[in-house]
């Protein structure tokens, strides 16, 4: 499935270059901003579709999918994240898309390949000042 | 065209060079290989100088021209490229192209990098990528392919642990390698976790070196009597395809069939191989992906090769990145160099034996940004 979006805001709290990849609607779900040349659509989007040059559609996509793998990140993290977190790809029930992100930690055990999850925003690690990080998270569904 | 020939060789130890600067250490290597060739600098038209970090950590720019200065280069074309682990392959290639293009009859080539430096940090491909905001460090992408490849195939722990102790007992025998101390599979996977399923010692090591070859064409090959003639050298980057399973290295794949087209040669036809293992689970997908072994076997060739079973294609007998070092910017013009040296050494010193140097870097959409592969033949000009 795919929304047509609707001058979709940017989210000031994350860093820009996440910030243009997703849209929170009024009902507070996560979509991801995803582009779309003819057939493909392809997440993070192109600046243009290479067959013609053209603009492409931008359209919003689910953030629910399935675990494709997943790994824990054990060495000192960057960016402010927090110590051990998890990562991996997600493939998403919406579109031939794998993406990559963050999992939740509350959810550790579950995330295994397979697993049915979903896109949210959430605080994830704290900056030097103490102050939580919001960043797009994967949860178990 | 003209096909480019290996005239000379230079190659510092790898390892931590505290006390010389990138561009005496870049000069080091250059002046060894102008001597091995038996060609003063003056005779150069062209030099390729690889480095992928020194703007990041000292702001140092255009750094080819300062490190050659040093034995004499000066006056003709210098290119600097910067093109991540495949930054001295790249270069490798591109001077390769001037010499089959006939543009200059000899070109250098140089790979330098310090990476022993406060700044240094996890490496990851730049902070303006989503995936790397997001916490996608380096060692993070090939982890998730180590995962995918034991998942779909059964791959062990041991047989990741494997390359490891392959590597570092080939490195044994090298002097310039910077790990040659015996591991074995207990070590390696009692190691510290770096990311889950890999290991400090299934990571290959920071390091400071340089690299340098000279390469010809046929008539300076005739007359200064090379004998490491370059069959195919391709550069490509990744395809970024969003849905392929991680388990496979499709730009591996296709580089190689590329390659091994040029050469006119199959897998079949090499001696021996240097690839880019910078984690034990790369070292396998690159047995698949240049068709060592079928999809899904690299686990087991790993295991194959550690017995030194008959029948496999010798693999990193340098000690590869994880035992030699991995200075980035010089990686990929050692590699070349390591081919070159056990063509030429007792191993394998028949004429018409064939070695091949494949290099990955960078990463971008779940895929390797660049992928270099060298086929070298040991023969007379």
């Amino acid at each position: 499935m795919t929304v047509d979006p609707s001058a979709a805001p940017v989210l000031p709290e994350l860093p820009p270059e996440l910030a243009q990849q997703f849209h929170v609607d009024s009902a507070g779900t996560v979509w991801l901003r995803a582009g779309r040349c003819a057939e493909t659509v392809v997440f993070p989007p192109r600046r243009y579709c290479g067959d013609d040059m053209s603009d492409p559609e931008e359209v919003l996509l689910p953030g629910a999918g399935r675990v494709n793998c997943v790994t824990r990140v054990r060495v000192r993290p960057p960016y402010d994240l927090p110590q051990g977190y998890m990562i991996g790809f997600v493939d998403l029930d919406a579109a031939p898309v794998r993406v990559f992100g963050l999992f939740a930690p509350q959810d550790a055990g579950a995330m295994v390949p397979g697993r049915a999850v979903a896109l949210t925003l959430q605080p994830f690690g704290t900056d030097n000042e103490g102050t939580p990080c919001l960043r797009p998270v994967f949860v178990a569904a | 065209m003209t096909t480019p020939w290996i005239a000379g060789c230079g190659l510092t130890a790898f390892g931590r060079h505290q006390d010389i600067s990138l561009e005496a250490l870049a000069a080091t290597a250059a002046r060894e290989a102008l001597l091995e060739a038996g060609l003063s600098p003056g005779r150069i038209g062209m030099a390729v100088f690889a480095n992928a970090l020194a703007a990041r950590l000292t702001g140092s720019l255009t750094v080819g021209q300062d490190a050659l200065a040093h034995v004499g280069l000066a006056g003709c074309a210098v290119l600097n490229v910067e093109n991540a682990c495949t930054s001295g392959s790249t270069a490798f290639h591109v001077a390769g192209m001037a010499i089959r293009s006939g543009e200059v009859d000899a070109a250098l080539v140089v790979g330098a990098e310090k990476m022993f430096h406060p700044a240094l940090g996890l490496i990851d491909s730049g902070k303006t990528l989503p995936d790397t905001l997001l916490g996608r460090v380096t060692p993070a992408g090939f982890a998730l392919r180590a995962s995918r490849h034991m998942d779909r195939f059964g791959t062990t722990a041991e047989q990741l642990a494997a390359v490891s102790v392959k590597n570092r007992r080939a490195a044994a025998g090298n002097p310039r390698a910077m790990m040659r101390d015996p591991i074995t599979l207990a070590d390696v996977l009692s190691a510290p976790m770096v990311v889950d399923p890999l290991t400090r010692l299934q990571c290959s090591p920071i390091a400071d070196g340089a690299a340098a070859m000279v390469l010809v064409n046929g008539r300076l090959a005739r007359e200064l009597g090379a004998r490491m003639r370059v069959r195919a050298s391709v550069l490509t980057s990744g395809a970024y395809d969003q849905v392929a399973d991680l388990s496979e290295w499709q730009t591996d794949t296709r580089t190689a069939r590329i390659a091994y087209e040029r050469a006119g040669i199959t897998a079949e036809d090499l001696s021996v191989v240097e690839c880019h293992d910078a984690f034990s689970i790369a070292e396998i997908l690159h047995y698949e992906g240049l068709g060592l072994c079928p999809v899904g076997q690299g686990g087991r060739y790993a295991e194959r090769l550690l017995a030194g079973e008959a029948g496999c294609t010798p693999v990193n007998p340098s000690g590869g990145l994880m035992s030699r070092g991995h200075p980035i910017g010089a990686t990929g013009v050692a590699q070349i160099i390591e081919v070159a040296r056990y063509l030429d050494a007792g191993q394998a010193p028949r004429t018409g034996a064939l070695g091949l140097a494949h290099c990955m870097g960078g990463d971008k959409d779940a895929d390797t940004k660049s992928c270099t592969i060298a086929i070298i033949e040991r023969t007379a000009a």
